[in-house]
């Protein structure tokens, strides 16, 4: 069992009148063998968090506990984790073999058993031809790659990652997003993973815990999330393009993603529909989508159509909105 | 042909008045030291009767090769002491945050405004009260760690990025380990600049080994050299002798970690 356990939480930098509170009374369960992401803006406390659960930053208050254990004033070595930083953190005196087997050999390990797990983690990384090179003489994802043996070998209750992806360019991004969904399946384990990408969290997570200031704003799976958010925060940092903001008379606020927008020649058949028009400033083709963004009473409007729009810039348009489909949200932002 | 670059025409005009300022005195030395003591002062750098009678003396008739073994001793004990300790002050000053670090630090880089010669009198007390005089001990403790050392290998650890001391503790490893095994390794470019400069510090270190020592068995080679010159005739063509032999290991150890500083300075200019 390696459910991670978050209770009350709390962590403060700095002393006194300067103190700065980054993580605020904070409660969350990670499930066993559960791949939970957070994500938030930079600042909003993710990484400190992951890093308070790895042992490697104090907490100011609160437990947390690993398995059944409570793991607050044990070292990392003590926590059975396994951390994959940003910038990766290989030992660049070290061959590639040197740094996977690097925590077995503190750890005493019977050096052929050291041997075997290596190999192992070089078979399923696809490694076996690097072994003997330095960091320094690795791309981008191979790096990527021999960071996330150097945590397989270990074979620890939880895998943190730490933003493992932002140092990579957009297409191995991808390839390497898919292989941690598979290395999770494969393996089954917990892990914890940080991105401010939510594209990544998306692909990736079995839930997604959306952080902002050090707060929860919402826990749950990525649908869930994408149709169903708890105020404007989660609204707008889930999903790409953004969700749609228009500011009504009332203070309200009307939510409506760009897909759930349409053209009105090309409407579906709709149980709740609202029409209005506006008039398009900027056309984007992608290929298989369109994006236009209007322009509506002094608020821009993006909408995604499928294949290619022949509506020309400047040219006033109906537009048909799903109306089941729209969110409001309060002065206070949270959803009404 | 070619044509040359007037700009560097100049560069090289300088670099060749700089090198010849520098090797003069070098070449004078080696040169000298096949003189015998009567052409001593006559600048022809190729003697008429070139001889090696004065390496034969110097290694057969003086203690030349006991002030050589002291000073090979002394310099390389100090260094391998200033290399262990500063680096373990500039490390914990760099990566541990503790109270009155920073006045530690000012503290420590304040010693480099005291020159030697006013700190060889509270080193004598010291020595003397300690009962050091005329020991090993007493020619090595006061260079065992150097203010400029500490500040050197502090601003090294600065650009070692603190992830691989976590990785490292995420590894489970001791401090210590991640000293040694992790943040050394990443330091050596460092390390070699200061190897260098505290060796030939101590190497050709003057004043405090002829104020600590009085038995002629602790001599170093400065000290040594300085009985050839006496009250009223100096034995240039010994001291020169003497000298040109000491300049070997300097150069030994230039050449050996010379390129440890050259390829630090190509590391650097990559970011990892």
């Amino acid at each position: 069992m390696s459910k991670v356990s978050l209770s009350n939480i709390s962590k403060s930098f700095g002393q006194g009148k300067k103190s700065v509170e980054v993580i605020k009374n904070l409660d969350l369960e990670i499930a066993d063998k559960e791949l939970l992401v957070l994500v938030g803006p930079s600042g909003c406390g993710k990484s400190t968090l992951l890093r308070m659960v790895a042992g490697l930053e104090d907490i100011s208050g609160g437990d947390i506990s690993i398995g059944d254990r409570v793991v607050n004033n044990l070292e990392p070595r003590e926590r059975n984790i396994a951390f994959v930083f940003q910038n990766y953190a290989l030992y660049p005196h070290m061959s590639v073999e040197k740094n996977i087997s690097f925590g077995l050999r503190a750890a005493k390990m019977d050096k052929a058993l050291i041997k075997e797990k290596v190999a192992a983690a070089a078979e399923i990384l696809e490694l076996e031809e690097l072994m003997d090179r330095k960091p320094a003489e690795l791309s981008g994802g191979q790096r990527q790659r021999v960071a996330m043996g150097r945590a397989m070998v270990r074979e620890p209750d939880v895998f943190l990652f730490d933003e493992p992806l932002s140092n990579l360019d957009a297409k191995l991004r991808a390839s390497m997003r898919l292989e941690i969904k598979r290395l999770h399946e494969r393996l089954k384990t917990t892990i914890i993973y940080v991105t401010h990408d939510q594209m990544e969290a998306m692909t990736l997570a079995d839930r997604i815990v959306i952080l902002k200031d050090g707060e929860i704003q919402q826990i749950g799976s990525p649908m869930e999330l994408y149709q169903n958010p708890a105020n404007q925060f989660v609204a707008g940092f889930i999903g790409s393009p953004e969700m749609n903001f228009l500011a009504g008379e009332d203070g309200k606020t009307m939510g409506i993603r760009p897909e759930d927008i349409y053209l009105a020649g090309s409407a579906p058949e709709l149980s709740e529909a609202k029409r209005m028009n506006a008039t398009l400033q900027v056309s984007e083709p992608l290929g298989a989508e369109t994006l236009l963004t209007f322009d509506f009473e002094g608020q821009g409007l993006t909408v995604k159509v499928p294949g290619v729009a022949t509506v020309e810039a400047g040219a006033e348009v109906e537009l048909v909105i799903d109306g089941g489909k729209v969110c409001f949200f309060g002065m206070d932002g949270e959803r009404c | 042909m070619k044509q040359i670059a007037p700009k560097k025409i100049v560069i090289w005009t300088l670099l060749f008045i700089g090198a010849v300022i520098m090797m003069t005195p070098i070449i004078f030395m080696f040169s000298a030291s096949f003189k015998f003591n009567d052409e001593i002062y006559e600048l022809a750098l190729i003697s008429s009767e070139p001889t090696l009678s004065n390496y034969i003396y110097l290694f057969g008739n003086t203690e030349f090769l006991m002030w050589f073994t002291n000073s090979i001793f002394v310099a390389l004990l100090t260094t391998l002491c200033v290399l262990f300790f500063d680096s373990l002050v500039g490390y914990t000053l760099c990566k541990f945050r503790f109270r009155g670090r920073k006045i530690i630090f000012i503290a420590i880089l304040s010693t480099l405004m005291i020159p030697t010669e006013m700190l060889v009198i509270p080193w004598y007390i010291l020595a003397r009260d300690l009962g050091l005089l005329d020991s090993y001990i007493g020619l090595i403790f006061p260079g065992i760690m150097t203010g400029f050392g500490v500040f050197l290998m502090k601003q090294f650890f600065e650009s070692v990025p603190d992830d691989y001391l976590d990785a490292a503790r995420i590894d489970g490893i001791s401090e210590f380990e991640i000293f040694t095994k992790i943040a050394i390794p990443m330091v050596t470019p460092a390390l070699s600049a200061l190897a260098i400069f505290t060796f030939l510090g101590n190497w050709t270190a003057f004043l405090w080994p002829l104020i600590v020592t009085s038995s002629a068995e602790l001599y170093t080679i400065p000290v040594g050299l300085s009985s050839f010159s006496g009250e009223f005739q100096s034995e240039w063509e010994m001291i020169m002798t003497g000298a040109a032999v000491a300049s070997l290991p300097t150069l030994l150890i230039f050449l050996i970690l010379q390129r440890y500083i050259i390829r630090g300075v190509i590391l650097g200019g990559l970011k990892e």
